[in-house]
């Protein structure tokens, strides 16, 4: 009996072994192709970008608040394949010439089993300045790193085409702050058929670039 | 509701006798109003038809003389699966009333309208694309269409008469307020379903003889090969030359290709993107479309196909308004991108109709705008530790081909224009992923 005990007590260790999901860091490549691992910020590199950051211009403003989310679970809707992540979350306002024109900040504290139903979701690839390779961190001076995250609006789509906002991290005087510029990508489709098509715009202007100085 | 039962009887002998036809009663679908009962069953013949299949449909009521048609339908575009176990087309349709001999209980009978069920539920409970509806539809998301048939129902009573249909099937009602797009759920659209039933219609769903399990007409649409395909794009190919003169632009540039314009047409950049993204059209007679990405080394844009690049073969196919429509084969799409120094013209082609299809259909297209753009931002991480690692056009290519695979989106292959020493494109080899090999991508010219 007892080495039946002893047997079966080694058969759950062996088990438990193998259930353990590889931790793996972030930048460490062949992101999210193994099945049920955690891609970990290990840098703490998304730490940076936490916090509330506000770009003003006269009445125009852009608020930023950006959480980071340890070990959040990614299931493909199509394979069904999942993984874990740490991820940047967030909600933003923006205000223009003094009109609100989208506001979810009130979002922030809502919890969703999918991350992206935030507004703004992302940060899994972090992008550091390297001299030998300039394209890589546009823009990024030594010690600066780079995060693009998924941008939503309510009620706003335009069909194939979704939007990528990059951040990059700096230091200036002191002050901490973000650059931040939003871009549209995929391929926006009209049906040539259709006289007077119409597509939603987004209240953030596109392709402009947002100093946001940390609150 | 669907139901294994036999036909047999005067007027099924009747029936196969005068028109030529054989009664396949292994599966009858049965819809039941207040009012009558309809059965709905396969039709074969001898010698198959391969452009069209016909059903069966009686109603019987208590009260009144029993009807029966024959309804031929003409597919128009490859009959795609479900996950619910229906299926996807677009087809036109004749409805021939069944005449009867003198005396017969079964008389000859006035043409009426044809009432069919559509369905949208989705393989995971949500909302899906539109589709003819099959027995394992969510009852609450299913509603009734009616059509009126044209004078003459149909214009003759011999079944066995091959022409194409006179009623047009109308588009898929997935968005009613603005007619649709048949075949792409483009979102939208489900809510306010008419379900005006009137008491004198017919009603049935066509029942495609796959679903009975017997010998019978495959619907063909002669497809050609991809590659002689891009080898003929002489038409395409002077533009394809302008925008390698664009790789290190900072926008994007693009042309599209309508069958009924000269040349091509260039595209425009999308309202609200000043530089990054085009606005490529579906639609009329558009086929083929061609567009750069912004120059990588200035840009944060990626030197490969997005996952939406590659739908767009799949939008183009269902927008397009010619009758017939042309092959799968003939739509198209390609990215000339400047990698690592060197230009290159990828093409993206369905290669596996079927497949393309079935995940455009039922598996990409049932996905949320949220979980489009999740998908895309996975791609996009794999093609930037490519680019942080300068690899070269392969490595690209090998994470597209194993992200499509990884995700289930299969019959499609990429291939990579080649150029002639006066720089000019000579010839198209495809682009081959086998993971297990020395090399996950080779090349294999085209012929």
């Amino acid at each position: 009996m007892k080495t039946t005990i002893t047997l079966l007590f080694l058969t759950t260790l062996c088990f438990a072994c193998k259930a353990q999901s590889p931790i793996l860091p972030k930048e460490g490549g062949d992101y999210g192709e193994i099945e049920g691992a955690y891609y970990k910020d290990t840098f703490n590199d998304l730490d940076r970008f936490e916090g509330t950051w506000q770009y003003t211009n006269g009445s125009t403003e852009f608020k930023v608040v950006l959480q980071k989310k340890e070990m959040t679970q990614y299931i493909s809707p199509m394979s069904g394949r999942s993984f874990y992540e740490d991820l940047l979350i967030g909600e933003y306002r923006y205000t223009e010439s003094g009109v609100e024109k989208v506001n979810t900040l009130n979002l922030i504290t809502n919890t969703y089993t999918n991350a992206f139903e935030h507004y703004l979701a992302g940060g899994r690839d972090i992008t550091k300045y390297n001299p030998s390779l300039p394209g890589v961190c546009l823009g990024c001076n030594p010690g600066e790193i780079k995060v693009s995250l998924v941008l939503r609006e309510p009620n706003v789509e335009i069909p194939g085409a979704y939007i990528r906002i990059y951040f990059r991290h700096f230091v200036e005087n002191g002050v901490e702050k973000l650059e931040a510029e939003a871009s549209m990508y995929g391929n926006p489709t009209y049906n040539i058929n259709d006289p007077n098509p119409t597509f939603d715009e987004y209240s953030l202007p596109l392709d402009t670039t947002f100093i946001l100085v940390k609150q | 509701m669907a139901q294994k039962s036999n036909v047999s009887g005067r007027g099924g002998e009747f029936i196969e006798n005068r028109y030529g036809v054989k009664i396949d009663s292994s599966l009858i679908n049965v819809a039941r109003t207040d009012l009558y009962t309809s059965y709905t069953m396969y039709l074969h013949r001898d010698e198959q038809p391969t452009h069209y299949f016909e059903n069966l449909v009686i109603e019987v009521t208590d009260t009144a003389d029993t009807k029966a048609y024959v309804m031929q339908y003409f597919p128009r575009t490859p009959i795609s699966q479900t996950a619910d176990e229906s299926f996807i087309f677009e087809y036109d349709y004749t409805m021939i009333p069944i005449e009867y001999e003198q005396g017969s209980k079964v008389t000859i009978n006035d043409c009426g309208d044809v009432t069919v069920t559509f369905c949208n539920n989705g393989p995971n409970g949500g909302e899906g694309p539109t589709h003819i509806a099959g027995p394992d539809c969510d009852p609450n998301k299913q509603w009734e269409v009616t059509y009126l048939v044209g004078e003459g129902c149909g214009g003759d009573t011999d079944p066995s008469d091959p022409g194409p249909g006179n009623n047009n099937f109308p588009p898929y009602p997935n968005n009613p307020q603005n007619g649709s797009n048949p075949g792409y759920p483009h979102g939208g659209g489900g809510a306010g379903h008419g379900n005006n039933t009137p008491t004198n219609t017919t009603i049935t769903n066509p029942l495609p003889c796959y679903k009975v399990q017997v010998d019978c007409v495959e619907v063909e649409v002669m497809e050609t090969d991809p590659c002689d395909e891009l080898n003929n794009m002489n038409k395409e190919k002077p533009y394809l030359n302008v925008l390698r003169g664009e790789t290190t632009s900072h926008a994007e540039h693009g042309y599209y290709f309508d069958e009924g314009i000269p040349g091509a047409t260039e595209a425009e950049l999308q309202t609200q993107s000043s530089l990054a993204t085009l606005n490529m059209p579906t639609g009329g007679t558009i086929y083929g479309s061609s567009h750069t990405h912004p120059y990588m080394q200035t840009t944060n844009r990626l030197p490969m196909f997005a996952i939406e690049d590659i739908m767009w073969v799949g939008k183009a196919y269902f927008a397009n308004t010619k009758n017939p429509r042309p092959p799968m084969s003939k739509f198209f799409n390609t990215l000339t991108v400047n990698i690592n120094g060197t230009n290159y013209h990828f093409a993206i082609k369905v290669e596996n109709r079927g497949e393309f299809l079935n995940a455009y259909n039922n598996k990409y297209g049932v996905l949320s705008p949220l979980e489009k753009s999740n998908l895309e931002d996975l791609l996009a991480i794999k093609y930037t530790e490519i680019h942080e690692n300068g690899g070269n056009f392969k490595k690209y290519v090998e994470a597209l081909y194993e992200f499509l695979e990884e995700e289930g989106i299969n019959g499609i292959g990429i291939y990579k224009a080649n150029l002639n020493s006066n720089n000019d494109i000579e010839n198209w080899s495809k682009l081959v992923y086998d993971p297990s090999g020395q090399e996950a991508i080779t090349e294999e010219e085209c012929e």
